[in-house]
């Protein structure tokens, strides 16, 4: 039984003039993201995965309106495009998508108590008395595995997990149903790792909440998310339930990013040659499709039209074109 | 003929200064690595990994106890001119930041061709060219174009191919890689874990390999030293130790990696949070946050027991954990 | 539970530097000083007891009193309290000028007769409220341009940048002098004038912190969480920016008092009898070979006053510098 679409993208694009000279004139683009199509449904996670420069943590400010001028379609429920809403009549939209950040040492504003940051939001969209906001704000610290009465207390005086999880209890406030989580253990130890998301999924199922998991850390994006889409030079490449993409996946991108994972067994599983090269710049971003450079199944097609995301299985979309005639 | 350790560090301690007072940060620490091994240095934020590696070049603004010997020849309190001499030379070093620890005002050919004439009375001309060929052995392509490039024109990936040159410029017997792929990304890591295999086998170098990633460790290290709040809690050979570790904090770690659990479910995670070293628990430093905790472990201090030949475990009831499932 | 606030720990900070903690100890002092000035200075008894009547006249002279003879009443009295230095600032007597100093003058008398320490206990007050006015205006115009600079980005950044540089083109003390040319004398004008010509630094130092910290990932999250745009600037960014700009008002307030004695010396600020400390230095220096107290009291006042917000200055520097802080993340 399908849940309904909560969040849907289609053909976002976020490109960054490059400006030179004095007048200065724009010579070209950084193509963050050069259209992106995804959905989710309530209480569903999507993972991000893909490495630096990809595009994901672009998007997930795309999403939340933290950088501007960005183009395509977005909705929230059903609404109008988001991004043509001004800062005011996209106000109401921000109690419903929340974002976590990855550093929890500049997540929060240093010279504010904790209780202070958490309690922004509720003072920004809630009108609740001092009283009132001074519960709240035990509960939440509750929610999230601390001491409810440590509200007064300074950022540095918390390690980072807990920094992470004062943080958390900040998005949670106003009660948030998408929450956008950019690389929210990355920063982490792993021993804690595994306890922040271990929260993230308490807090899902008790909130019925929707994610959105950025992460590089394949493994970590596979345990929590339902389905996962890879990112490549601001492109989706592929997309599908987590557990297709980790164990078969499609695309020769995921396939190397999956081979390249250390493996702690020494039996190593069918090894693909690792990645060779680097990737390339997002300025000039090669014709034809933009893995072809470094693809270890490269064909004359790739370099000249670049692939479409179509679904090649029920539910199962890659943007390659080993896969195109499956569907012809 | 039984091979003399190159590194062997007995009963070290490091303790900063902060006010009138010491602060321990690293405790009884003894690990020594034979000619060619690679041996792994796992531990978290706040283990002592880090002060460890900076210990061993004297670098750390810390108080040294224990000792120290580098084929024999001791390091703590050496003077500053032989030590120089051992720096970059015998014992090579590469850093997590490769963005950051290269000289931004400097082309990376004259950084490292610097080193090359440091140690070694040859000039300028060979240096860069030797610099040229070390480049390329370190799989960056066009050397003798990229010699004039800055750092900032580089990738992470290429920064720290360009670290690695530098460390083995004068052919080190040691090489001490701190967290070397962490601000990397995935396929980068492990273009610079290979490379690290190959160069190991070319100048048969030893590879002290401090990091947080059991995976890379299983890659490329021969043997494992686990820390923990200042001390190491296991140390066994690599193989060994991934088939069952013999330390309920090792035991917790590969228990805690979302490898090991099925899809969705709540991860096992080590209660508690790694004491900061103002606030080491008395006896085993690990008791507060064990499972397997006894009256013993709250009073004593264990010392590295011998579970098999070869493998060490600072914990009363090593050999005698249940085996993890 | 102690509450370890940021401001707490940089107060501590500050009272471990000896340094420091002397020039906050003078300037606690000097302030005391110039606000009991009345009390301290006086040629009217701090209390007396005349004709049953209790009076205070440092305080407040009753009309009939007001054209009195103090020093009779005091005689007459019952009892009275005078000050600890019994002379006015501004009351002549030209039986005593040009007094070297004595037991009876401590720091001599000037060409008036009128008292030196006295003056200068007075004159105190003027240079303290110079800094402190001088100061404040240009914080309060400083920071805002900068802030509004800083945090929009785009035209308004570049008009208010141009602005600036525009500003900093003219000579300061030029300019203050042309502007003081158009207006009567007066040292309130003064103060204004040097607040409004002086906040150039201070902008582009605000301007800087807002460029750097509103890209900070605790800006962002206050962004999503709808606070408007005031509110960001004002409660979140500014706390996190001032601690340089403060550095430089400490240093400002130094540099006010400089430029006050300068323009009094050159007769655009207090007019006689005013004290005030470069007024007594403008008078003084005529008398450098016959009266070396009178250009040397006031002009030693304003060298250690000047040191004074100096050293905490660096004191208040040394202490924000997050370097020496180690990672900052230890307080």
């Amino acid at each position: 039984m399908r849940s309904e679409i909560l969040f849907e993208a289609k053909d976002l694009k976020k490109y960054y003039p490059i400006r030179r000279g004095v007048f200065r004139k724009t010579v070209g683009y950084v193509k963050a993201l050069d259209g992106v199509d995804f959905q989710i449904h309530t209480g569903e996670t999507l993972g991000l995965v893909g490495e630096s420069g990809c595009g994901k943590s672009t998007l997930g400010r795309v999403i939340t309106k933290l950088v501007g001028n960005s183009s395509g379609y977005l909705s929230y429920d059903g609404s109008e495009n988001l991004l043509e809403l001004n800062e005011k009549q996209f106000r109401k939209y921000r109690e419903k998508i929340q974002i976590i950040f990855q550093d929890p040492f500049s997540s929060l504003n240093p010279r504010m108590s904790v209780g202070d940051s958490i309690a922004e939001g509720l003072r920004s969209f809630k009108r609740l008395s001092s009283t009132e906001i001074s519960a709240k704000v035990s509960e939440l610290l509750e929610s999230v595995g601390l001491d409810p009465d440590i509200g007064y207390r300074y950022p540095h005086e918390f390690s980072g997990g807990q920094r992470q999880r004062i943080g958390i209890a900040r998005a949670l406030a106003i009660e948030p149903q998408l929450i956008i989580a950019d690389e929210p253990v990355s920063s982490l130890d792993v021993s804690v790792q595994a306890q922040i998301i271990n929260l993230l999924i308490d807090l899902r199922k008790k909130y019925n909440l929707s994610y959105i998991f950025i992460s590089h850390d394949l493994r970590v994006v596979n345990h929590i998310s339902d389905r996962i889409a890879v990112m490549y030079l601001g492109k989706i490449v592929e997309i599908s339930s987590s557990n297709q993409v980790f164990n078969s996946p499609q695309h020769p991108y995921t396939q190397s990013l999956i081979s390249s994972m250390p493996q702690m067994d020494s039996e190593q599983s069918a090894h693909i040659s690792p990645l060779k090269g680097e990737v390339p710049s997002p300025i000039n971003t090669p014709q034809g499709c933009r893995f072809a450079s470094r693809c270890p199944r490269v064909m004359p097609v790739c370099r000249k039209t670049e692939p479409i995301l179509e679904e090649v299985t029920p539910g199962h979309s890659v943007a390659c074109f080993l896969y195109k005639n499956s569907k012809t | 003929m039984v091979t003399q350790p190159i590194l062997k560090i007995s009963h070290l301690s490091s303790s900063f200064k902060s006010g009138h007072n010491y602060i321990k940060v690293v405790d009884d620490l003894s690990l020594h690595i034979n000619p060619g091994e690679v041996v792994g240095l796992v531990g978290e934020s706040g283990s002592g990994k880090t002060v460890t590696a900076l210990s061993i070049l004297q670098l750390s603004n810390c108080l040294l106890e224990g000792s120290i010997e580098l084929n024999k020849h001791e390091l703590i309190g050496m003077k500053q001119e032989e030590l120089r001499n051992i720096r970059g030379k015998k014992i090579g070093i590469i850093f997590q930041e490769p963005m950051s620890s290269l000289n931004p005002v400097f082309t990376i050919g004259k950084q490292i061709a610097e080193v090359i004439e440091n140690h070694e009375k040859i000039s300028h001309k060979q240096a860069s060219l030797k610099a040229i060929s070390l480049l390329e052995n370190v799989g960056i392509s066009q050397p003798d174009i990229r010699y004039h490039e800055y750092p900032h024109q580089m990738s992470g990936g290429m920064c720290q191919r360009v670290m690695i040159a530098m460390a083995i410029a004068c052919q080190p017997q040691l090489l001490i890689a701190d967290e070397p792929t962490t601000a990397l990304d995935v396929s980068i890591q492990s273009q610079i874990i290979t490379l690290l295999k190959d160069l190991k086998k070319q100048y048969n170098m030893s590879i002290l390999l401090i990091t947080h990633d059991l995976g890379i460790v299983a890659q490329l290290a021969d043997r494992v030293a686990v820390m923990y709040a200042g001390q190491i809690v296991e140390d066994a050979p690599i193989k060994e130790f991934i088939k069952k570790p013999e330390h309920p904090y090792t035991l917790g770690l590969i228990k805690s990696l979302p490898g090991k659990h099925k899809h969705g479910e709540k991860l096992f995670s080590i209660p508690g949070t790694v004491p900061n070293p103002l606030s080491w628990p008395n006896g085993c430093h690990f008791h507060p946050r064990c499972s397997y905790v006894e009256d013993q472990c709250k009073v004593n201090n264990p010392c590295l027991f011998e579970v098999s030949p070869g493998r060490q475990s600072r914990c009363f009831f090593a050999g005698r954990l249940p085996d993890e499932k | 539970m102690n509450k370890k606030s940021y401001r707490h720990f940089i107060f501590r900070k500050i009272l471990h530097n000896r340094l420091a903690l002397t020039g906050g100890i003078f300037i606690i002092i000097l302030s005391l000083i110039a606000f009991f000035a009345s009390l301290i200075a006086n040629d009217k008894p701090i209390l007396v007891i005349y004709q049953n009547r209790l009076l205070l006249p440092c305080i407040y002279v009753p009309q009939d009193l007001k054209q009195a003879d103090w020093l009779n009443i005091i005689n007459k009295s019952d009892f009275s309290i005078s000050p600890p230095i019994p002379y006015s600032p501004i009351g002549v007597n030209l039986n005593e000028c040009l007094l070297a100093p004595s037991p009876s003058h401590w720091l001599g008398t000037d060409e008036n007769g009128r008292d030196v320490l006295a003056r200068m206990i007075h004159g105190s007050r003027i240079s303290l409220q110079v800094g402190i006015i001088a100061v404040g205006i240009s914080l309060i115009v400083g920071v805002y341009l900068g802030a509004m600079a800083g945090y929009y980005g785009g035209w308004l950044d570049s008009l208010i940048s141009r602005f600036i540089e525009i500003m900093m083109c003219f000579p300061f003390f030029f300019l203050v002098l042309a502007v003081m040319a158009f207006l009567e004398p007066g040292i309130y004008k003064i103060m204004i004038v040097i607040g409004l010509t002086s906040w150039t630094g201070i902008a582009r130092l605000t301007r800087g912190e807002f460029i750097k910290i509103r890209n900070e990932e605790y800006i962002l999250a206050a962004r999503c969480l709808g606070l408007s745009n005031s509110k960001i600037i004002f409660r979140h960014i500014l706390p996190n920016a001032i601690a340089p700009v403060l550095v430089s008002a400490t240093f400002g307030i130094a540099s006010a008092v400089l430029v006050e004695s300068s323009l009094t010396f050159l007769g655009f600020g207090v007019q006689i009898p005013t004290a005030s400390w470069g007024e007594i230095l403008s008078q003084g220096h005529k008398y450098l070979t016959i009266a070396w107290w009178l250009p040397l009291f006031p002009g030693l006042a304003i060298f250690l006053t000047v040191l004074a917000y100096n050293l905490l200055g660096e004191g208040l520097r040394d202490a924000l510098d997050p370097r020496l802080t180690g990672s900052g993340d230890s307080w």
